[in-house]
């Protein structure tokens, strides 16, 4: 197929298009990029690492104090039972002549004065 | 093509100062994004290559604006940064393209035959063929003359080629695309 073209005839004509609104998006586009708009970062935000830092540490301090706690209320009471278990039991067996000759023999009477 | 020359002496002076010089930049890319757009479009032709050209030229404008002496007007200045712009890609992508037994001009071509964007007849689309078989300065030339209607007092600025070979360059350009009519 051919076709002559006459360039004293022709008015140019640009043979594109673009897309709707092109133009004016373009230069909103491009005010953006000359003048980005700062980013108010909010205090939370800026705060958030030392806040979570702060966090873990006590929540380790709180967890370990529980820790220690529960292992001595474990142990604690239950030796102090035993012992005073132990004691009475050994009272009870004892003669009580036997322990009135032991403390006798063991206790300085010297400075002990008795009034009549 | 029509440039406002008073808005454009009027920005070029509130450029030259700091507090102005953002607000002044917004009015140049409102004034130049068409014209500029044209510029580059007619040689990349697709439209979104044409996009990223136009911002890159507009970026590179904005960084380089201290550089900006007034030497030239600023109309030609962003032109030859555009013009500058769009060599670089059209090399790049014949690079891209050396190992493809396509030539770079039927890449383009054959993007015009796919794009939305182009509602040219079948004249145009074969005067688009036939701009497309000139060698790449000739087709600026003849581009920014036939098209644009620029000055070759300006093309000889952006170009940086004296009006003589300019004028030249058009006149060679102008009978290529005519035998290219009549050979077909």
């Amino acid at each position: 197929m051919s076709h002559n073209f006459n360039f004293d005839s022709a008015s140019p004509i640009i043979p594109f298009q673009v897309p709707d609104g092109y133009f004016e998006d373009f230069v909103v586009r491009m005010e953006q990029k000359i003048n980005p708009v700062p980013v108010k970062i909010p205090l939370w935000q800026k705060t958030k690492p030392y806040f979570y830092a702060a966090a873990m540490f006590a929540s380790i301090i709180v967890m370990g104090t529980l820790f220690v706690k529960k292992d001595s209320t474990k142990i604690l009471p239950q030796t102090a039972v035993y012992d005073e278990a132990t004691d009475e039991i050994m009272l009870e067996t004892i003669d009580e002549n036997v322990i009135i000759d032991y403390l006798l023999a063991n206790t300085d009477t010297k400075n002990i004065k008795i009034k009549y | 093509m029509n440039i406002d020359r008073q808005a454009l002496d009027n920005i070029t002076a509130l450029l030259k100062n700091e507090q102005t010089r953002s607000e002044a930049f917004s009015r140049l890319v409102r004034l130049m994004s068409k014209p500029l757009y044209w510029h580059i479009r007619k040689m990349v032709l697709n439209h979104d290559d044409a996009d990223d050209l136009l911002q890159n030229t507009f970026m590179k404008a904005w960084s380089a604006l201290a550089d900006f002496r007034g030497d030239s007007q600023i109309h030609t200045w962003l032109f030859r940064i555009a013009t500058n712009e769009t060599l670089t890609f059209l090399a790049s992508q014949r690079m891209k393209n050396i190992t493809s037994s396509l030539e770079m001009e039927e890449v383009l071509l054959s993007n015009i035959q796919g794009d939305p964007y182009f509602n040219g007849d079948e004249v145009q689309k074969r005067l688009q063929e036939a701009i497309l078989s000139l060698p790449e300065k000739q087709r600026l030339v003849f581009n920014m003359k036939y098209y644009e209607n620029l000055s070759y007092y300006d093309m000889e600025k952006i170009l940086n080629t004296s009006v003589g070979a300019l004028k030249a360059s058009y006149h060679h350009a102008v009978k290529k695309i005519e035998n290219f009519f009549t050979e077909d």
